[in-house]
């Protein structure tokens, strides 16, 4: 029984393991830029950029600390992105960037603040180098309160995933 | 004086204190806008983020050298795809390193410039690197070498940059500290200033609670002191209470007494004498009065009455009682009345009387020839009197001194004239109690000018002010008087004057026999001294008040000398009718008895009219009655047909004033303000009629020329007697009707004069007459004149009670019992038979008084 059962177990990760690699090596298949797992529809949802550029986008001009000039983000909002990945009865949204730094964003903040997933800036695509690709903006300039450290620091750039809690 | 250059000294103090504080906060806010840019959270952002910049990319500098490092070691084809990645994100931090404003403050420092080459130098071997799609190993273990030897750089700016943030920080604390300390200061100086000024508003208040204190202390004294002044003023009030008591009891002996003496036939010599002392007795009580005057004044009791007064008929009277005084020194006395001044007006007319004889009896003393002008205007609701003489005039000094008491205007003029002073002083204060001034003005040698203001209101004149006037003015019929006095020679006066007056009187000498006299006897009044032995007035008023009957109804009225209101107030408490002040002149007692037996308290006295006509009418000579009555129904003013008229129409008002008036005119003949008649002598019968009998007769002969009856009204709706012509009928009548009866009843008089003869009738008719009958008994042609005014006091009597009954509000159906009643008295008057006495409707008139 044991070395039947221990076959077939070599088989099949055999299998999943050719999978993973077709899936990895395909050049025509669509590279994920965002995942989303919690409390989502089927985590975890993993969103490229086409999907988040299919959403509606909205674009706006503003000051950051981390530049000298203003300039201008595009992006979908942050609750639609939350929307197309199913996300229900959010409180709290864990945002993680590429170098592993963590924060954590209240759900109101989507559903009030018009907090877009920047991927392009001055209509140009982010890259990793200028903090891309996609990078969580909120619209300082449209209100005091929001420049603030608070804000600031829920400012996420070289944003990688989302973990819905 | 000390404390005072403390407190400037302190004041100064903290007004230096309060320029400090001023300047502090000053500096403070030129600081906080200074640091304006500090305090934007932005800026403070930066700073904090500059630590998370430099170990964020310190960190990321570690884990690209790591990813590095793998894909160095090994001998396959070498796999950049995670050292990449690690590389881009490095490559974030360093532009982010680069281009953050946050770090500017760290660009300077050695350590940065010196990383900032290196990565420099590393980013482009990395750069080349990565570029390559094959890139040998060799190359990748060279950019690890590179990585390596930089990375002790890359710790110095992490360690340099820890070290200038804390410097940062510290700086930051720094001027927070000094900030801190500057507020500190500030507030220690509010702290003293506010101490300062709790010290300042302590010392005030114990300053302020020592002058109140002495304030105090002050009040005190001074209230003490005026306790001390009124009790001082009180015991002299009471003191000239006491003297004018002590003083006017003998006066009144005195006066009294010089009147009887100048009853007693004096020779010429004595009559000068008798007058001389009955003028200084007169002047006594002047000054007495001014002086109780001035007293009651300065204590504030006298008390002006509001009545309606005739302003003008005021002035009249005045001009006319003081024009013998100016007549006397050869002054004309002219008095001129605007037309702007009202008749009637509210004030106290005693009052207003008294300031004006003040003023032109001194403007006549002070004037040896000229005229004296009392001149009466109106203007702003004010009434101003002015007397102006061509006098001697004052000058300057005079004038100042003129109304201060005790002060003649001129010492050797007071020596001159003789007069308390006191006059002008108390004119003055009743002019300011009538709400005006009393001024002088005046030139030496020219006259002077004296301006009396009074503030009096115009008011009505009172509905029925003849009628009233006419029944105060009534002679008081003939009454039976109570006399309490333990004074003999008060009592011995009052019976003389009582006598003259034509009452009976009881004297008796004290309370309790008063009491007992007027429970026991039939008395119409009550006369009582207040200070009598055993029971005083007042004490056997309240015992005559607790009696059964009647009697405890008795008008009393009590003599005094004391004109204290404390006085009068225990009077009126004890249930006296009114106050009388002694020395008692007899028109002052006429009037009271008049009052107090007419006065609408007055007990009602059924029947004692028609009993005294009764008894006069036995008693009395017809011939008595000739002249004043034949003078009282001849009057052409058509009173009594007015009253006629009045009856017949029905109508009580008119018949009460009808009434009043006629009343008045009868009151008017009684008091003997007609000529004489004599009726038997020879004299006047050589002389032809006289002049009553003149007047009725032109009143005959004027009467002729109207009809005997007169034809009626044109107008049918107009009250037939209301018709002058009816009127002028009635009045026809009457007048021939006593023309006619005139003559027969001369001749009845003189019958029955002769029948009774002079004696008889002398005794008779004693007590009602009095003592003027007793002294000239003997004279026929006086009592006649006695006895006529005595019936014509019945007659306004009469009138009066009419006028009562129809005032009262008697209907129309009683016009006919008025007239019934008038015409009773037409018939005691003018009998059909042309007597007078013992006729039947005497009888039926009293019977009619009964009902």
């Amino acid at each position: 029984m044991a070395p039947q059962f221990t076959r077939r177990l070599l088989a099949g990760a055999t299998v999943a393991l050719a999978c993973c690699a077709a899936l990895a090596q395909g050049a025509s298949a669509p590279r994920p830029v965002l995942e989303i797992s919690g409390k989502v529809a089927a985590p975890p949802v993993q969103l490229d950029m086409a999907a988040l550029q299919r959403l509606p986008q909205q674009s706006f001009k503003t000051n950051t600390p981390w530049t000298r000039e203003p300039h201008t983000y595009s992006g979908p909002l942050l609750r639609d992105v939350l929307a197309l990945a199913g996300a229900k009865g959010a409180v709290t949204i864990k945002a993680v960037a590429l170098n592993d730094y963590q924060i954590s964003i209240p759900a109101e903040d989507a559903a009030k603040l018009d907090v877009i997933v920047a991927h392009q800036i001055d209509g140009k695509a982010i890259p990793v180098r200028e903090r891309g690709p996609l990078f969580v903006i909120y619209p300082f300039d449209s209100a005091p309160e929001l420049r603030s450290t608070r804000y600031y620091e829920r400012s996420i750039w070289q944003l990688k995933s989302i973990r819905i809690e | 004086m000390k404390g005072l250059a403390g407190r400037t000294r302190l004041l100064v103090f903290l007004a230096m204190l309060s320029m400090l504080a001023v300047l502090g906060a000053a500096v403070m806010s030129v600081v906080k806008v200074r640091e304006g840019p500090f305090a934007d959270p932005r800026q403070v952002n930066w700073r904090d983020s500059v630590s998370g910049l430099v170990f964020g990319f310190e960190r990321e500098y570690s884990r690209f050298r790591g990813e590095l490092a793998a894909a160095a070691r090994g001998n396959g084809p070498v796999d950049l795809r995670d050292a990449q990645m690690r590389y881009e994100i490095l490559a974030s931090r360093i532009q982010l390193l680069e281009s953050t404003g946050s770090l500017d403050p760290l660009r300077n420092i050695s350590e940065y410039l010196t990383l900032v080459a290196r990565l420099r130098e590393l980013t482009t071997t990395a750069d080349a690197l990565f570029a390559q799609p094959a890139p040998q190993r060799a190359k990748v273990r060279a950019l690890l070498a590179l990585t390596d030897e930089s990375t002790s750089d890359v710790q110095s700016f992490t360690r340099a940059a820890t070290v200038a943030t804390a410097y940062l920080v510290e700086q930051q604390f720094g001027a927070l500290r000094q900030q801190a300390s500057v507020i500190g200061a500030l507030a220690a100086l509010q702290l003293l200033l506010a101490a300062a000024a709790g010290y300042l508003v302590w010392t005030q208040r114990r300053q302020e609670a020592a002058a109140r204190e002495q304030l105090e202390t002050l009040a005190d004294e001074l209230r003490t002191a005026t306790h001390a002044a009124d009790a001082a003023n009180r015991t002299k009030s009471q003191f000239l209470a006491n003297m004018s008591h002590e003083l006017r009891t003998p006066f009144q002996g005195v006066t009294g007494m010089l009147q009887l003496l100048e009853q007693t036939q004096p020779t010429a010599a004595q009559q000068d004498l008798i007058r001389t002392a009955r003028e200084s007795a007169d002047h006594l009580l002047t000054l007495l009065n001014d002086v109780l005057d001035v007293s009651a004044i300065e204590a504030g009791r006298v008390v002006l009455e509001e009545q309606p007064l005739n302003l003008h008929r005021l002035c009249r009277d005045v001009r006319q009682l003081m024009r013998g005084q100016a007549f006397a020194r050869g002054l004309r006395l002219e008095l001129a009345v605007s037309s702007s001044v009202p008749k009637w007006v509210t004030g106290d007319a005693t009052r207003i009387k008294q300031v004006l004889f003040n003023l032109l009896s001194n403007a006549i003393k002070f004037t040896p020839s000229g005229v004296i002008t009392l001149t009466v205007q109106k203007a702003h609701g004010v009434v101003t009197f002015q007397v102006t003489d061509t006098g001697i005039g004052m000058d300057e000094a005079t004038l100042a001194r003129l109304f201060r008491r005790f002060e003649m205007g001129d010492e050797t003029l007071s020596r001159r004239f003789g007069d308390a002073g006191l006059g002008l002083e108390i004119s003055r204060s009743l002019a300011r109690m009538m709400g005006g001034n009393l001024v002088a003005q005046s030139t030496l040698g020219k006259g002077s000018i004296f301006t009396f203001t009074a503030n009096l209101l115009r008011c009505q004149a009172p509905v029925e002010a003849g009628a009233a006037n006419a029944l105060a003015a009534l002679p008081e019929h003939a009454l039976d008087v109570l006399v309490a006095d333990d004074h003999p020679i008060n009592r011995k006066y009052l019976a003389l004057v009582l006598a003259s007056m034509g009452h009976r009187y009881v004297l008796c000498e004290d309370g309790l026999q008063a009491v007992e006299h007027a429970r026991t006897g039939q008395f119409d009044v009550v006369l009582m001294d207040i200070h009598m032995p055993g029971l005083d007035g007042l004490q056997a008023t309240e015992a005559i008040r607790a009696l059964d009957g009647p009697a405890a109804r008795l008008p009393i009225l009590v003599l005094t000398a004391d004109v204290m209101p404390a006085t009068r107030e225990r009077a009126t408490a004890a249930g006296v009718t009114a106050c009388l002040h002694k020395p008692v002149q007899g028109p002052q007692l006429a009037e009271a008895l008049n009052a107090a037996v007419n006065g609408p308290d007055a007990p009602p006295r059924p029947g004692a009219l028609s009993s005294r006509f009764n008894a006069l009418s036995k008693e009395l000579p017809a011939q008595a009655l000739a002249g004043p009555v034949d003078m009282f129904f001849g009057d052409e003013s058509r009173t009594l047909a007015d009253l006629h008229a009045a009856l017949d129409a029905g109508e009580p008002r008119r018949i009460a004033l009808a009434a009043h008036k006629l009343q008045g005119s009868a009151a008017c003949w009684a008091s003997g303000a007609w000529p004489s008649w004599r009726p038997t002598s020879k004299k006047a019968k050589a002389r032809g009629p006289t002049r009553p009998a003149r007047r009725i007769r032109r009143a005959g002969c004027w009467t002729t020329r109207w009809p005997k009856r007169a034809p009626p009204c044109r107008r049918p709706d107009q009250a037939p007697k209301r018709c002058p012509r009816e009127q002028a009928c009635a009045a026809n009548k009457l007048l021939d009707g006593a023309r006619h009866r005139l003559v027969h009843r001369r001749h009845a008089l003189q019958r029955v004069a002769r029948q009774r003869g002079v004696v008889h009738v002398q005794r008779h008719v004693h007590p009602l007459a009095g003592a003027g009958a007793q002294t000239h008994g003997d004279r026929a042609e006086d009592l006649q004149r006695l006895h006529g005014r005595v019936f014509l006091r019945v007659v306004a009597t009469g009138l009066a009670q009419v006028g009562k009954l129809a005032g009262h509000g008697q209907r129309a159906a009683q016009a006919d019992h008025l007239r019934q009643r008038m015409g009773l008295h037409h018939a005691q008057l003018f009998g059909r038979h042309g007597h007078l006495h013992r006729g039947g409707g005497i009888g039926a008139g009293a019977a009619l008084e009964h009902r």
